[in-house]
């Protein structure tokens, strides 16, 4: 039965095939004849479309990892747990509250400290979590399923941390090394982006620093039932940080730069395109002696713009997909020797790269095969030899 | 199979009225005949070319094609394919093929090769069968195009000043071998060059929108 099906699908396409005349065994002349005999223009315009893909793809996922790299650095941690920090108006707030919430496990009082990250166009923030002892520190360690890969935990009343070792290679940091007034002890693993460390009473003294946070985890890994009874916490006494509150702090954040950079990229898109399809139908114009002569002996007008609209699609396509390998290729390299050695995140297929790059191709064969195909239906061919 | 037309009419439009550059001309071809259509420039010898074989659509009249109407016919592409060949006073070789390309223009399966092979042994062009036009001599170019033209075994082969771009000699030989090539066809040949003739073919002046049978 599906050999059948393959027989008569393989007999429509044949008709299809012999009806246009784009039987290759049979035409001299295929959509694939001119660029085949005319080298240098194909690899040309094959060039200028691949490289505006290039360009269009690598700036799109650069812009990408900046978001990549500020979402896994702000966001991430609340994957495993959440925050309720004290409102600063109303300091006289009881734990009870929060221990009303049936759904949170264990919360822990801490001191949080922000942090910055670098990203490639500029800095994102992060947390230093300070318990009250390296007993609880433990425990929050372990709880955030973390793997000590190098040096120590920090030890009670010292001014120490440990981080996760994406943190320290963007930090360019090792252990050892000073981080503010903190002295790095060690490094760590896992989904949990964050910095855990022991401060001293005298120091937590001088910064003025306050344990008014306290670090929810929630009953049976439910963290989302956690969050919903979060919400429901009075906003004026709590300032509760959740995964999606995270997340959408970030989009605000992003909101602007994505947006401009949907604009420029557009832009280039459009120009470089429009730059290409120009070149495409500069060359369509030195060829109508060619289309006069093949409409002489017989080839339609039909046929003739069928074979210009699949040149143009064939080249268009081609070049877009050397265009996107390229931009994986030159992408995992800059992810292998540059981004993990920052301890940045880089999405390497980007669903909006993608997005935008088509309009390369899809502009290049609307700049030029449209004007191209309309300019043929109105030329008279015959005119062409008529005036020689 | 005879060509004929019949109260063929062309006109342009000038201005505010109409010129006429064809006026209600008949005319009937038979096989193996050789017209000779002549008259000064601009008196629309070339029209008569592009009006009988289908590459111009008349404002009045018809053509007819083996008791079939082909002007204004959908399928006048096909018609002129499968019976058609054209010599223009340029060669319009197509420059990125090579020789033996431009003669295949149309199909390029290994009997047609074949075909265009024996083709330009005959026209003594051989040896140009992997050159690009550029390479080759004018005279040399018009033999391509006429090989071109004959690759279908043509029942009509339409001819339009092919030796104009020639000097003398190579007009000759020209003119010698698209009649000898095409002595089972109907050759229709616009020329301005009475010496060419060889005596054997039927001349038609063309003049003042009217033909003139000698």
């Amino acid at each position: 039965m599906i050999k059948i099906q393959v027989h008569a699908i393989y007999l429509y396409i044949m008709k299809i095939c012999l009806k246009y005349g784009v039987n290759k065994e049979e035409n001299m002349i295929t959509p694939i004849t001119y660029y085949k005999k005319n080298k240098k223009r194909g690899f040309t315009l094959i060039a200028i479309i691949l490289i505006a893909v290039f360009c269009i793809y690598f700036v799109t996922s650069l812009v990408q990892s900046v978001y990549d790299t500020s979402k896994e650095m702000s966001t991430s941690p609340f994957k495993c747990f959440s925050l309720a920090k004290k409102s600063y108006r109303s300091e006289n707030i009881l734990e009870s509250e929060l221990n009303n919430i049936a759904e949170i496990e264990t919360m822990y009082n801490i001191i949080t400290i922000p942090t910055t990250i670098k990203t490639i166009f500029g800095t994102t923030s992060a947390y230093i979590i300070f318990p009250e002892n390296s007993n609880k520190l433990n425990q929050i360690f372990n709880k955030c399923k973390l793997s000590l890969t190098a040096g120590s935990f920090p030890v009670d009343d010292q001014n120490e941390i440990m981080l996760h070792e994406s943190i320290l290679k963007n930090k360019n940091l090792k252990i050892g090394d000073k981080l503010s007034d903190f002295s790095i002890v060690g490094t760590f693993t896992g989904d949990t982006n964050i910095i855990l460390g022991m401060i001293s009473e005298s120091t937590q003294i001088a910064l003025s620093l306050k344990s008014d946070t306290y670090l929810l985890f929630p009953m049976d890994d439910k963290l989302k039932e956690m969050n919903y009874d979060l919400s429901s916490l009075s906003k004026d006494r709590w300032e509760v940080l959740t995964y999606s509150s995270a997340i959408k702090a970030l989009d605000e954040d992003f909101e602007t730069l994505d947006f401009v950079m949907v604009i420029v990229i557009v832009m280039v898109a459009i120009c470089l395109s429009i730059s290409v399809a120009s070149f495409v139908y500069t060359l369509y114009s030195s060829r109508y002696d060619e289309f006069a002569i093949l409409n002489a002996v017989g080839y339609s007008k039909k046929k003739i713009k069928f074979i210009l609209l699949n040149e143009t699609l064939i080249i268009a396509i081609v070049s877009w997909i050397l265009g996107f390998l390229l931009s994986i290729a030159v992408l995992l390299v800059a992810n292998e020797a540059i981004y993990k050695e920052m301890g940045q995140t880089m999405q390497i297929l980007s669903a909006n790269g993608l997005v935008y790059t088509l309009l390369v191709p899809i502009m290049v064969f609307i700049c030029s095969v449209v004007p191209t195909i309309r300019k043929l239906s109105k030329t008279d061919l015959v005119t062409i030899i008529e005036r020689r | 199979m005879i060509l004929e037309a019949k109260g063929l009419t062309l006109e342009y439009p000038d201005g505010l009225s109409k010129r006429k550059v064809l006026d209600n001309i008949n005319l009937s071809v038979k096989p193996k005949e050789t017209v000779v259509l002549c008259g000064p420039s601009g008196s629309g010898k070339s029209s008569l070319i592009y009006l009988l074989s289908t590459l111009k659509r008349p404002s009045a009249g018809t053509v007819a094609f083996d008791n079939m109407v082909i002007s204004n016919n959908k399928n006048a592409d096909f018609i002129r394919l499968q019976n058609f060949g054209f010599v223009f006073q340029q060669h319009f070789l197509i420059p990125y093929l090579s020789v033996l390309e431009n003669i295949c223009i149309m199909r390029k399966d290994r009997k047609k090769i074949s075909d265009a092979y024996h083709l330009m042994e005959d026209l003594r062009i051989e040896t140009l069968a992997n050159k690009k036009p550029h390479q080759i001599s004018g005279g040399e170019r018009q033999r391509v195009a006429i090989a071109r033209a004959l690759m279908n075994n043509p029942k009509v082969v339409f001819a339009d000043e092919p030796t104009a771009s020639l000097d003398k000699e190579n007009a000759n030989k020209i003119y010698s071998l698209l009649k000898n090539r095409t002595s089972d066809a109907i050759l229709i040949i616009a020329t301005h060059d009475m010496s060419l003739l060889e005596g054997d073919e039927r001349i038609i002046k063309v003049e003042n929108s009217k033909i003139w049978e000698n």
